[in-house]
């Protein structure tokens, strides 16, 4: 287990700038996802903190060792890849072996580490097939087990799961993290699906433009997000927002066409909230009252049935939101309703700069 | 029967008649070639070039082989062909390692230089190599190796070197990036890579490289008769100067048996490697 410092980490590629003044700091033995949508950076990142990729600023530390322009193989890591990347040609034995009888590892400590590592994942019927006689799944287990065989102290993925069916995603995002708990590696992860995010982190990096919008736990990130962009991606349905102007005097409100919001409570990250902004309410954080006792009017526009609980799609000041209702809730499509929430539970924006307030 | 399926009808009997044209097109020459060789000399002359063989004998073939005149030497052609055999391979597996090294690389390096680089090798692939003779004679009697068995095959495998490492490079080009990617994070070198993981995922392609450069450098006619001095004549060669031996009246069935022997090997790798063939240019064209 090692720790990895980013310090000031940037890349372009010609004129284009892809990364820009990375800093993140890694545990030894945290599970770390690096979240965004195509095109944040997040796979470069990865790439970057592989070797595989040279970063064009900042300094890459990997324990106590400067490993910003060491080869892949020097840096002690392994790295599970969206394709599986299995060597089609090998016997899955030897997809396996293969770094270890690089690094001329004895053979007794090959056939060990196989042994542990095929029972640890239960490929031990798979061993004398070709990659091409194996299902996604079983090439998933193989190129995670051509991973761990090494024993490295650090180990990425990128987008394991992506290639894998709804159900064998869900099996296999358990079995990874079962597999982090019992080793204890150092784990960077990058995805584009949130919920791999937030069930699988200790910390979440979510990555925009290049940019690192926000480092924290998921909850952390899920509750409070920093940045309008993390507000925006994080959620399903995502969260819901309302423009006006933000005034502090005589107890915090947000001025709009519609009435003034009372947002006295809300909890305050940073400087004194002022100007053009935009309030984001979760789903789950809107309480349904009569359409004149809630501080929002809103008429239903469509409900969708999770099974669960309730989707409600409804038009508050001409924009589209949601709102989670349980499901005994008696509701009907163009119905005027009253909508409640608690500041505590708001999060406010500036309009110029995307920070929190 | 609807319309649609007259007229594909109509189509198939016209793609089978063209077939059959083009077949015969094709086959004729070589059925006179093969009736004639059968021949004696007398019923050559007196029959029809295209009447079977009255009492088919191997005996022209036999002098092809081993009695034939080129010059003064009568040893027939059968030195030529160990001579050709001892050119093509190394020639053929020289060039394709090389090819598969350098498309492997070309396909590695990503750079402007890289592009340049593959742009200069498509652009010599389309200059005639005639036109390249003059200098590679002085180039090759400069270091001593002008009409020498090493000469040779040189020339074989620098001339065929654009063509192969064009093909790999468009090969390699079509396996995942992944890949390589993944052998270097388990420690591989280049060559390690290359040797352990890309060359084996090749087969297909290795095949019908080998298969073109085969017939190429086993039919090549000029560049032996320049390169490959007295001792190393290919049998194109000594096809040639059997043919045109100017003593007498031309032995036609001896002659018409001596080119038979000449095209059998390449023949022969066509017949037993189609089947490959076909398939490495398919998975050539969709990906490894």
């Amino acid at each position: 287990m090692k720790s990895i410092r980013l310090r000031n980490v940037s890349k372009s590629y010609g004129a284009t700038p892809v990364l820009s003044g990375i800093n993140l700091q890694i545990e030894p033995g945290e599970f770390i996802v690096l979240l965004g949508p195509s095109g944040c950076g997040k796979s470069t990142l990865l790439n970057i903190i592989a070797g595989l990729e040279d970063p064009s600023g900042g300094q890459l530390l990997i324990g106590d060792r400067d490993v910003t322009t060491a080869e892949p193989a020097d840096r002690g890591l392994a790295m599970v890849f969206q394709s599986y990347a299995l060597f089609p040609t090998m016997r899955v034995r030897d997809n396996l072996t293969f770094g270890l009888r690089i690094d001329r590892t004895p053979r007794a400590e090959i056939e060990k580490r196989l042994k542990w590592v095929s029972e640890l994942l239960q490929i031990e019927g798979l061993l004398d097939r070709k990659p091409g006689q194996l299902s996604g799944g079983q090439r998933q287990r193989v190129a995670i087990g051509r991973a761990l065989i090494r024993s490295t102290d650090v180990c990425l993925f990128d987008e394991p799961l992506s290639n894998l069916d709804a159900k064998l995603r869900t099996e296999t995002r358990v079995e990874i993290k079962k597999l982090h708990r019992d080793l204890g590696t150092t784990i960077v992860y990058v995805t584009h699906d949130q919920v791999e995010a937030m069930t699988m982190a200790d910390r979440v990096a979510v990555l925009s433009g290049g940019k690192v919008e926000q480092y924290d736990t998921p909850q952390a990130i899920y509750d409070k997000p920093m940045t309008r962009f993390v507000a925006g991606f994080l959620g399903s349905p995502s969260m819901n927002f309302l423009s006006g102007t933000v005034v502090a005097e005589n107890g915090l409100r947000l001025v709009r066409d519609g009435g003034d919001l009372d947002l006295s409570g809300y909890d305050v990250a940073n400087g004194t909230p002022a100007g053009e902004a935009e309030l984001g309410i979760r789903p789950e954080a809107l309480r349904l009252t009569a359409p004149e006792a809630g501080r929002l009017r809103a008429r239903v526009e469509s409900i969708d049935l999770m099974g669960a609980d309730r989707i409600l799609w409804m038009s508050v000041d001409g924009r589209l939101w949601s709102v989670r209702v349980e499901r005994d809730r008696a509701c009907r499509e163009g119905e005027e309703i009253g909508l409640d929430f608690s500041a505590t539970a708001a999060s406010l924006f500036s309009r110029d700069t995307g920070a929190r307030f | 029967m609807s319309a649609t399926s007259r007229k594909s009808d109509i189509g198939t009997i016209g793609l089978y008649a063209f077939l059959l044209a083009s077949a015969i097109f094709f086959l004729l020459p070589i059925a006179l070639v093969v009736l004639n060789s059968l021949k004696p000399m007398d019923e050559i002359r007196a029959g029809s070039l295209l009447a079977l063989p009255a009492a088919p004998s191997f005996d022209a073939w036999r002098v092809a082989w081993s009695e034939a005149c080129s010059g003064l030497d009568c040893h027939g052609i059968s030195p030529g062909l160990w001579n050709s055999f001892k050119i093509t391979i190394p020639a053929v597996i020289i060039s394709i390692l090389f090819g598969a090294l350098n498309g492997f690389a070309l396909t590695e390096w990503k750079s402007g230089l890289s592009n340049a680089t593959m742009f200069l090798i498509s652009v010599a692939l389309f200059v005639p190599y005639q036109s390249m003779i003059y200098p590679t004679v002085i180039m090759l009697s400069r270091v001593g190796l002008f009409g020498t068995y090493p000469g040779i095959v040189a020339v074989h495998v620098i001339f065929g070197l654009p063509f192969t490492t064009l093909v790999f490079r468009n090969f390699y080009l079509g396996i995942p990036g992944e890949i390589t990617k993944a052998a270097r994070m388990e420690g591989a070198s280049f060559l390690r890579t290359f040797f352990s993981v890309i060359l084996p995922m090749s087969t297909n392609i290795i095949l019908v490289v080998a298969i073109l450069q085969f017939t190429g450098i086993w039919n090549d006619y000029l560049l032996g008769l320049i390169f490959a001095g007295n001792d190393n004549m290919p049998m194109t060669v000594q096809l040639n100067n059997i043919v045109s031996n100017t003593r007498g009246a031309a032995i036609l069935n001896v002659n018409m048996a001596a080119s038979l022997l000449t095209a059998l090997p390449a023949l022969v790798v066509y017949f037993l490697s189609g089947r490959y063939f076909v398939r490495g240019i398919a998975a050539g064209a969709v990906k490894g």
